[in-house]
């Protein structure tokens, strides 16, 4: 199964991604009601995009006392049915990176659906801090991108 | 109120220390335009108030566009009116600031915001959608750009919140101390950081979390999503992804811009050098505006020091232009100029005017409190630039920027390089008669790209039958019609990569107004004499032009020059160009002489 990978070296911030997730899935624009949500260290110029990654054993299916959060077997997404959800943000403490989002608007949870497939936030993103990938690529793609600074340093003598 | 839009202006007053929510009129946002429009229109009926404009009580204007805080790509500048005392004479001034910021403000519910008056004591606004606290800055007065937005943060316990900031040299007058969004996104050029400083405002503070609904979503979301992607593929959207504000220089072989204060010019070969030595050594990432999908802003490594902001035109300004020409320096010069919330470029203008003096023996080690300043001399370049902050030692001159210390001064005159009192970009006026015409037409108009090139614009801005200066302005226009709907002047008015059939386009979807190119140019075009006339009303001159510096016009001052293929400025072409541009227009010209001023 694919989910979307988030590569924070190249994060430059700019937040589209939560523009476009908003608009897609709710009709209006607030990063507030974005699925994926780009947490900032502006001063070491560091921002790194957070995103449900549909564990393969997912622990917040596992304490959701209402058995709202389901995987959806066709792309592997892990999502929330709103019908059963009651906002106890159970799913928000046992998840690792604290992906899901609390909508503003219905009080539940929301988090990444991957858009049925063709995740736009990927699409809006020209930087590459996100694809949508499966194991095995991510993990090459990681080793390209930590061995980077060791390519520069060794090409120019500076390290970075 | 209409999809797109808020309807609103928050109305600050720092001396009562109270906030309000007015409506927008729905005519105002009519043609589906608003930033720099609602500005103007504001501030053409302050302008007739009984506060002086040149009072620290006047007011300071942000707005945006239908555009912010949506999908839609290059989405994140703000238009920033207020009285500027750095152009000569002071008057309304209009400047884009980029970042992140005016999304906030949408988001918090406004589509302006108007702050008059004056607090007695520091304090920073606090605006949590309508809500609006008026804290205390004492702890934060003296701060850097850098502490001061992270104190905010971290004291409201929210590090999503944008906060638009002063430094010390706000705090302590400096005329061209700027605003600084998100540590590296800065609004020079209209003196803000000093209208800040005297309204005793260290910060506006904001978070919304209100969001921007759109009349048609599904078609604003493809036309958007079509947009970026193509300026993603676009050969000089790439271009300035890949090595920001820098792309231009070197390999399209035109040099041009100036060195020591425009004693020199450029090489592409040097240029190129210059532009390599930061990529390879000092660049190490990059950042975005909000909602961008070309990432012009670079972030710099220096040591253990990550940073961004670092743009052509204040790293020239701060290198090659007072005489220093390894990236170490410029870097350290930039730095301070960041943290102490100082326009580098004016700062950079600044020095390599005191250099040039002292170098030609106009100026001595006694103006300078005893302090010699030669070419590249990092060293007293740091020590001016601290006195300029502080006002100490010769500071208390300088620190009126390189017009108003040589007036007081009575002594280098005919070295400093501006129009109107406004500082010159890097590239020297002598390189093209139509950036030339630019500069002159419109003074006060800045940006990151300002220094490109005018052979690159496209041709769809630059038409070949127009004359010189009517090709000046159409890119004015664009540059306009940018800031009426939020989006970035780079991105619309230099590389032409949104056209104004997008905006349109875009500007439907949102509002469902029905909007055309035409009908926004248009706009845009009264825009332009909305502030012509404010321009005049403000400074009681005529309709805003300003002369180049004699020194433009001499014979031939370099060698070197001859061989980019460039020739100097003829006086009377240049002034034939400027008279047809109003004879065109049916204005008259009321010409300042050298002489004159």
């Amino acid at each position: 199964m694919n989910w979307i990978s988030v590569l924070p070296e190249f994060c430059t911030g700019c937040q589209s991604c939560e523009m476009v997730c908003s608009l897609s899935h709710e009709g209006s624009s607030c990063p507030c009601l974005s699925r994926i949500q780009v947490k900032k260290w502006g001063e070491i110029a560091l921002y790194f995009p957070i995103v449900c990654q549909h564990c393969g054993d997912a622990p917040c299916i596992t304490v959701c006392p209402t058995k709202a959060r389901r995987r959806i077997p066709e792309t592997g997404a892990v999502v929330t049915d709103e019908k059963w959800c009651v906002g106890c943000k159970s799913c928000i403490y046992a998840c690792p990176y604290s992906a899901p989002v609390i909508n503003p608007k219905t009080g539940k949870t929301i988090t990444c659906d991957l858009c049925g497939g063709k995740p736009l936030c990927v699409e809006a993103c020209t930087v590459g801090a996100l694809a949508y990938t499966s194991d095995g690529k991510h993990s090459i793609e990681r080793k390209r991108v930590l061995g980077q600074p060791i390519i520069h340093g060794l090409r120019f003598g500076v390290w970075r | 109120m209409g999809k797109g839009w808020t309807g609103k202006r928050l109305h600050i007053d720092l001396g009562l220390q109270r906030a309000w929510t007015e409506e927008i009129s729905p005519r105002d946002l009519e043609p589906g335009v608003g930033g720099r429009r609602l500005n103007g229109m504001f501030f053409l009926e302050q302008i007739s108030s009984s506060i002086s404009p040149s009072s620290p009580e006047f007011p300071v204007g942000l707005a945006v566009g239908p555009l912010s805080g949506t999908s839609a790509p290059c989405s994140g500048w703000t238009s920033v009116s207020a009285f500027s005392i750095l152009s000569d004479p002071p008057g309304y001034a209009h400047g884009s600031l980029p970042g992140h910021w005016g999304p906030q403000l949408k988001f918090a519910g406004f589509d302006q915001c108007i702050v008059q008056g004056r607090a007695e004591r520091p304090l920073y606004l606090w605006i949590d959608g309508e809500k609006v606290r008026f804290e205390n800055a004492k702890t934060l007065w003296g701060k850097d750009t850098v502490e001061t937005t992270v104190a905010i943060q971290e004291e409201n316990e929210d590090r999503d919140a944008e906060v638009l900031c002063i430094g010390p040299a706000g705090e302590k007058g400096v005329p061209f101390a700027n605003v600084v969004n998100r540590f590296s996104w800065t609004g020079d050029h209209v003196g803000l950081g000093y209208a800040f400083g005297a309204k005793n405002l260290k910060a506006i503070a904001i978070r919304g979390h209100q969001p921007v609904t759109l009349d048609q979503p599904d078609r604003f979301l493809e036309l958007s999503l079509a947009l970026r992607n193509r300026i993603d593929r676009d050969r000089k959207g790439s271009r300035l992804k890949e090595e920001g504000t820098l792309f231009f220089l070197g390999q399209n072989g035109r040099g041009g811009l100036g060195i020591k204060n425009f004693n020199e010019v450029s090489s592409p070969d040097l240029e190129e050098k210059w532009k390599t030595h930061y990529l390879r050594e000092f660049l190490y990432g990059r950042e975005g505006c909000f909602s961008c999908p070309v990432h012009c802003g670079r972030v710099t490594q220096v040591d253990r020091d990550y940073f961004g902001g670092v743009h052509l035109e204040a790293a020239w300004s701060l290198g090659p232009r007072i005489g220093i020409n390894d990236w170490e320096s410029t870097l350290r010069l930039y730095r301070l100029c960041q943290k102490q919330g100082l326009d580098p470029s004016s700062a950079g203008s600044l020095l390599s005017w005191i250099m040039n003096g002292f170098e030609e023996r106009v100026l001595t080690a006694q103006d300078l409190g005893n302090n010699e300043c030669r070419w590249g001399d990092v060293e007293a370049a740091l020590r001016l630039l601290d006195w300029v902050v502080t006002g100490e030692e010769a500071g208390e001159i300088f620190r009126q920027g390189s017009l108003r210390a040589a007036q007081r001064l009575g002594k280098g005159l005919d070295l400093v390089a501006h129009v109107k009192g406004m500082d010159l970009p890097v590239r020297d006026p002598r390189s093209s008669m139509e950036y030339a015409l630019g500069l002159a037409l419109f003074p006060t108009e800045w940006d990151y790209l300002i220094s490109m090139p005018p052979h690159d614009l496209p041709s769809s801005v630059a038409s070949p039958g127009d004359g010189i200066a009517d090709q000046a302005v159409a890119v004015e226009e664009r540059k306009i019609l940018a800031d009426l709907t939020s989006l970035c002047p780079l991105v619309v008015a230099r590389l032409s990569l949104i056209s104004a059939s997008d905006i349109a386009g875009l500007t439907a979807a949102a509002t469902g107004m029905d909007s055309d190119a035409q009908t926004l140019l248009e706009e845009a075009r009264k825009t332009m004499q909305v502030e012509k006339t404010l321009s005049g009303v403000s400074n009681n001159e005529g309709n805003g032009w300003g002369p180049l510096p004699r020194r433009f016009f001499k014979e031939q001052s370099y060698a070197a020059y001859g061989a980019y293929g460039a020739s100097p400025l003829s006086k009377s072409d240049f002034e034939k160009e400027v008279s047809r541009y109003y004879d065109g227009k049916g204005e008259s010209l009321p010409w300042i002489t050298e002489k004159e001023r």
